[in-house]
């Protein structure tokens, strides 16, 4: 039987994580409830961080946006004061009902190479707060991710904030293929933030998910994309790049060729989006 | 009756729409009786092999486990199946066939309980190379799955001289076309729940199809005679061919579980059970040639089709007849030779699926049609149009039907509201690099009835009381699509009764004669003709009483609006409730019992010449699409629809099952495709295993012809199956003349898709 503890505050709940041996923190359980009823995950108790005010809401301190890992995806979807492709991707994940239960500090620590917030907390400058009985930590977002299902969280630290700096005029997007138009996990997707000004595309940042064992950056096409005024060529290179950068897997969802073929899709209609214009090359 | 009608033909909600809608129907799952247990099977797990020694002692002393049933305990023969011999176990060993073969069936307390035990169940089995590929499972060498080895059933068709016709031909397409395998993929998965009675009878309450085809086999695997067994259906969430062998299985086991302990017994399948344990479509391999004259004439066409049964026969069978007959399309073709097979492999069983083997045929056979017209250089709607079925011409089984053939009609429909050829110009018109159009035709048909698949009676009860409600019972189930409105509808027509004062009771065996499975698009013109009787039975009682209280003769009273009235002065008027009760005290039967009939099939079992479908359904269908050559993705544009069902009884319902079908159709031919590997299935889910979403939803519109046919009641014919085949069809030459390549696999997956454009 797997007991079920709710903290009263944070700090309750990082003893409790410290004490117990066999202890999972429990926010929306949309991905968590399925691992303990199939028995893929071997858990004595579960520690529900949902109702906990210090990790709920989205808030602004300063130069920064802080969200808290509770906060529900519907909720991240329809924060206005986040970047486009935050709020695109957490709109994209499952269903209605999903979203308005899994958090995305669950997506964050589910790692799944495919999660929809990933990507866009890659482009954004995301970094993470770790805490734990006994101390604090702050991870840029890229450093966060091992491989699927695997983080650099150790025994007791809880995920308590996702930090985004705030750039006023930096604009990001999102896009994603899945088996069908809605309700789908990623075969591919894909972030981009820059800024765009006077037709010069400047301080791109690119991330791809499910193209690799986390999702990753691409350093390589911000270089080839940085200070440019994004002619055919460019855009061309850039997105055969792209291609030639990912490492995914051929699994039951798509073949590694479908998700380079369609990775330069996804790149080319995000340039258009980000620059609004049309962008072929 | 005299026309206008009252209620056929009327839009109207489903009658159980509340209930389904609101949460308050309640399901197999949902039923509550003290002291019931659950169960759960163990799964074999390996694709092929031999079962060497099977555990269940630690599973035996698991907590809450009150029994583990193996091959041993079952009392019975332990087998199911469709058609002698039967040749699917219950629990399966010593030879393990497919990775959802059950071995053990563990009861407990809870399901938790259940499914921890059955987790505790030691099974060695030495496995074997499983044998996968059809083809190769046909090689004289091949290991054999079953003792007579693995052919399932074969069949020909012949019909004239094909090598004559095709001498005759100017010009000669040929080419192999392939189906994947579809999940039924239904919201509620299989469920039964076995309830023992004080007196000594076994109620199963099943999500089922077929409920007297599942009563035969728990009574057989049980040892308790038919007459002690009943099967009662409680609202069905889906089932599409798939809730007959699977939910067999569960109930005799439930059963014989159930006898044994006195207690009740409920099995309720996962997703992944439903996926390894039940029984989905047939793959198929079509070879196919298809020989014209230069003015479009076709003179003969030839077809090799191999469906894969998987591991047992179930419905192979029925699947290779409906295939066979099929497979020449709604076209008179004077020479045509056949064969179909179906073949054991050590996958998952196939079954019975909506359209039963007529959607592969469909798509090979309307996939060709288009290479023949640009073979041509035809329009490919006057292709189809030149060669159609008509009164009086013979089809594939040279039947011929002096009315209700309406293809003509649907491809006229759909050529006039579909703006043809000049849509097919504007969307070849187009000049975008990315995005390309195109539209595909399709023409079909699809035999409503049993046909060759044995004698076709349904029987229905109406019963009239005192106060002028009616109850309805009928051994044919509702299953989604509306049956019990449709049977509602007519009976309210015949008795002039409003929509309101008629009950559809579920069906229960003790109550309604043995009806057969509840398939092949047959419950509303089979079925419905019962209910149609049963209703003309009491409506005479009715008018003969009318008429007492009239002292009118009975043909010159009329019912409708809850009223008798005189036909020539409708302003004399008693309320039904009255004569209803005036009946009763009379004397007049204010039941009845009927047994509806079809024409029996008649035909040469070696040629498959003669009568076989009491009727067909036609359609014709256009679609246009434009697909995303970055992607892949296929955006459906524009979908007609139109078939020939004879009569429309419910407007609502019939758009209600085009739309189904064709949003189903759109999985078959675009999204959905069971991957197995070494025999296991990769995609038991409903993450990985993608059935259309609503996002998909198609634009479809429905325009309905009505040649009526004497076989159904109104004229109507079933409408259940059909547009799925058309729709595949339809999708697949769309994007074949999209993207100028003709796809010979379906689904045409957004990745099959980019692999041609990529090459």
């Amino acid at each position: 039987m797997v007991r079920y503890i709710t903290p009263h505050s944070l700090n309750e709940a990082l003893q409790i994580l410290d004490q117990e041996e066999h202890c999972l923190p429990l926010a929306g359980g949309t991905d968590l409830t399925l691992l303990v009823r199939d028995r893929t995950v071997q858990v004595e108790c579960l520690l529900d961080i949902s109702k906990l005010p210090e990790l709920v809401g989205v808030h602004q301190e300063g130069g920064e946006i802080r969200i808290g890992p509770s906060t529900t995806l519907a909720d991240v979807a329809s924060s206005p004061q986040l970047p486009t492709a935050l709020r695109t991707g957490a709109g994209w994940i499952g269903s209605p009902q999903i979203r308005a239960l899994g958090t995305i500090g669950g997506n964050i620590c589910n790692a799944s190479p495919c999660g929809d917030t990933l990507s866009p907390l890659l482009v954004l400058g995301g970094r993470f707060r770790l805490r734990s009985a006994g101390g604090e930590r702050e991870v840029p977002a890229e450093a966060f991710f091992l491989g699927p299902k695997r983080t650099i969280l150790t025994r007791g630290e809880l995920l308590v904030g996702i930090h985004l700096p705030r750039e006023d005029d930096r604009r990001s997007t999102f896009r994603k293929i899945g088996g069908r138009g809605a309700q789908t996990i990623a075969q591919v997707n894909l972030a981009i933030s820059a800024c765009w000004r006077e037709g010069i595309l400047r301080q791109p940042r690119l991330a791809v998910g499910s193209a690799a064992p986390t999702p990753i950056r691409i350093p390589a096409v911000e270089r080839i994309l940085d200070g440019q005024s994004l002619g055919d060529e460019v855009i061309a290179e850039a997105a055969e790049r792209t291609a030639a950068e990912i490492r995914p897997i051929c699994d039951q969802r798509a073949s590694d060729r479908y998700r380079r073929w369609v990775v330069r899709a996804l790149f080319r209609d995000a340039l258009s989006s980000l620059t609004e214009q049309e962008v072929y090359g | 009756m005299t026309a206008p009608f009252r209620t056929i033909g009327q839009p109207v909600s489903k009658i159980d729409g509340v209930e389904l809608v609101t949460g308050r129907a309640r399901y197999t799952a949902d039923l509550q009786f003290p002291g019931t247990l659950q169960a759960v099977a163990r799964r074999a797990g390996f694709a092929a092999g031999l079962l060497h020694r099977l555990d269940v002692e630690e599973a035996r002393r698991s907590p809450g486990v009150v029994l583990v049933l193996t091959p041993a305990d079952l009392p019975g023969p332990n087998l199911i199946g469709i058609l002698p011999p039967f040749d699917q176990p219950l629990l399966a060993g010593p030879e393990i066939r497919h990775e959802g073969d059950s071995l053990a069936l563990v009861v407990a307390e809870t399901q938790d309980q259940a499914e921890a035990a059955a987790s505790l169940i030691v099974a060695e089995i030495e496995p074997f190379p499983p044998l996968l590929d059809p083809e190769e499972a046909m090689r004289p060498e091949a290991r054999k799955i079953h003792p007579n080895g693995n052919l399932t059933f074969a069949k020909q068709l012949l019909k004239g001289d094909v090598e004559a016709g095709f001498s005759l031909a100017e010009v000669i397409v040929e080419d192999t076309y392939r189906t994947s395998v579809q999940d039924h993929a239904y919201l509620e998965p299989e469920a039964v729940l076995a309830v023992p009675e004080s007196d000594g009878r076994l109620t199963v309450y099943a999500s089922c199809q077929s409920p007297f085809h599942l009563r035969g086999h728990i009574a057989a695997n049980t040892g308790l005679p038919a007459s002690r067994v009943k099967v009662v259906q409680p609202f069905v969430g889906g089932s599409f061919g798939g809730k007959d062998d699977a939910v067999t299985e569960m109930g005799s086991l439930a059963g014989a579980a159930a006898l044994k302990l006195g207690r009740p017994v409920r099995i309720v399948h996962s997703r992944r059970d439903s996926f390894l344990g039940s029984h989905a479509r047939h793959a198929a391999i079509i070879h196919l040639k298809t020989g014209a004259l230069r003015d479009g004439t076709i003179v003969a066409r030839q077809a090799e089709i191999l469906l894969d049964g998987g591991a047992y026969a179930s419905e192979s069978p029925f699947v290779v007849m409906k295939a066979l007959i099929h497979v020449a399309g709604p076209y008179k073709i004077p020479h045509l030779r056949v064969d179909c097979r179906a073949v054991y492999t050590n996958k998952r069983q196939a079954g019975a699926m909506r359209g039963f083997g007529v959607p592969q045929v469909t798509f090979a056979s309307e996939s060709q049609i288009d290479a023949l017209a640009r073979e041509l250089s035809f329009d490919p709607w006057e292709l189809r149009r030149r060669n159609a079925l008509t009164v009086g011409e013979a089809n594939a089984t040279g039947q011929v039907f002096q009315e209700s053939v309406g293809l003509i009609q649907t491809l006229e429909l759909v050529k006039v509201e579909g703006e043809w050829p000049a849509c097919w110009e504007k969307a070849h018109a187009g000049s975008n690099p990315r995005f390309k159009r195109g539209v595909g035709l399709a023409a079909m048909m699809q035999g409503i009835s049993n046909g060759a698949e044995g004698v076709d009676v349904v029987g229905a009860s109406v019963q009239v009381s005192q106060d002028g409600s009616v109850l309805v019972g009928l051994g044919l189930t509702e299953l989604g699509q509306g049956s019990r409105t449709a049977m509602a509808q007519i009976a309210a027509e015949i008795l002039g009764v409003r929509l309101e004062k008629i009950s559809v009771r579920q069906v229960d065996t003790d109550t309604v004669h043995d009806s057969g499975p509840t398939v092949a698009s047959r419950t509303t013109t089979v079925g419905g003709k019962a209910v149609w009787m049963a209703a003309q039975a009491v409506r005479t009682s009715l008018l003969e009483m009318a008429g007492l209280m009239f002292k009118a003769p009975a043909e010159a009273i009329e019912l409708g609006e809850d009223l008798a009235y005189l036909r020539e002065n409708q302003e004399a008027q008693i309320p039904l409730a009255q004569v209803a009760t005036a009946a009763y005290w009379t004397g007049f039967p204010l039941m009845n019992l009927a047994f509806s009939r079809a024409p029996d099939a008649q035909y040469d079992h070696e040629t498959h010449q003669g009568q076989i479908y009491i009727a067909y359904n036609y359609g014709a269908h256009l679609m246009e699409v434009e697909v995303d050559t970055w992607t892949g993705k296929v955006r459906v544009l524009r979908h007609l629809a139109s078939h020939d069902v004879g009569k429309v009884i419910n407007p609502l319902g019939v758009e209600g099952q085009v739309e189904g079908a064709a949003l189903m159709g759109l999985g078959f031919a675009h999204l959905e495709e069971v991957l197995q590997e070494n025999g296991k299935v990769r995609n038991a889910n409903f993450a990985d295993y993608q059935i259309p979403s609503f996002a998909e939803r198609l634009p479809t519109r429905f325009l309905a012809v009505e040649e009526a046919t004497p076989n159904g009641p109104f004229g109507a014919k079933g409408i259940g199956e059909p547009p799925l085949a058309g729709t595949a069809a339809a999708f697949a030459n769309a994007v074949s003349d999209a993207l100028g390549i003709s796809f010979t696999r379906l689904p045409i997956t957004p990745q099959r898709i980019l692999e041609a454009l990529e090459g």
